[in-house]
């Protein structure tokens, strides 16, 4: 999923503000918080 | 952090650039956390506390554990960081928790953990609660000097957090089977 791949460039990038809004974006989605954090915020 | 932090095993990055991706993914992670608060009026089945260790600073480990445990349905009771072994005692007193959960990054404040075993059972609370022990110390590169300062103290849960990190599932029937888990 390319939002996952997006929060993943964000936090190598250190970039809080896109994190968090990407994080919201995915709320919003409807995605799962635990695979978003697996799949996305931890692969960074 | 997984990228992140290979790219800083590999000296691509400095210190600097891992904690601001550090901060970066611990905000990315509260907006899910109040997420998962806000809807989780389910029965929480387990509680925990958690704590790092007096002395150690180090948390986003923890941090991410809490996130975890939260997600997976347990009632965390997080004390922060450099938390003394008085005050983790006198909240498992206070809150009654199922399972205590103290780390330490450094080898010198993992001193600080047998003492904590030490003084639960001293308070006669350590037949009451679960412990799970995590930071880097207990896994990287098998048995050394810091697992024996481990083993020093028997019966031990020994539970690696790194393992939550990476999709490592908590269920309470795990916990329930905690003797088989039980080292040492």
């Amino acid at each position: 999923m390319d939002l996952f791949i997006e929060m993943a460039k964000a936090v190598i990038e250190g970039d809080e503000e896109r994190t968090v809004s990407l994080a919201k974006e995915a709320l919003s989605k409807g995605v799962n918080p635990t695979e978003a954090i697996e799949k996305g915020l931890q692969r960074g | 952090m997984k990228e992140v932090g290979r790219r800083f095993e590999k000296l691509e990055i400095y210190l600097p650039e891992v904690i601001i991706s550090a901060d970066a993914m611990v905000a990315g992670v509260e907006v899910f956390r109040q997420h998962i608060l806000a809807k989780g009026e389910q029965s929480f089945p387990k509680t925990v506390l958690l704590g790092t260790i007096q002395g150690d600073v180090h948390d986003i480990g923890k941090n991410i554990v809490r996130i975890m445990l939260e997600s997976n349905g347990f009632r965390v009771y997080d004390l922060g960081r450099d938390v003394p072994v008085l005050h983790f005692i006198d909240k498992v007193k206070e809150l009654n928790p199922d399972i205590v959960g103290v780390s330490a990054l450094m080898t010198t404040t993992m001193v600080y953990m047998p003492k904590l075993i030490e003084a639960l059972k001293e308070e006669r609370l350590r037949e009451k609660v679960k412990v799970m022990v995590g930071g880097p110390r207990y896994y990287r590169n098998g048995p050394k000097r810091s697992e024996q300062m481990v083993m020093e103290n028997r019966r031990w849960m020994r539970f690696e957090w790194p393992k939550v990190l990476l999709g490592f599932k908590v269920r309470e029937k795990e916990i329930e089977d905690e003797r088989s888990k039980e080292f040492f």
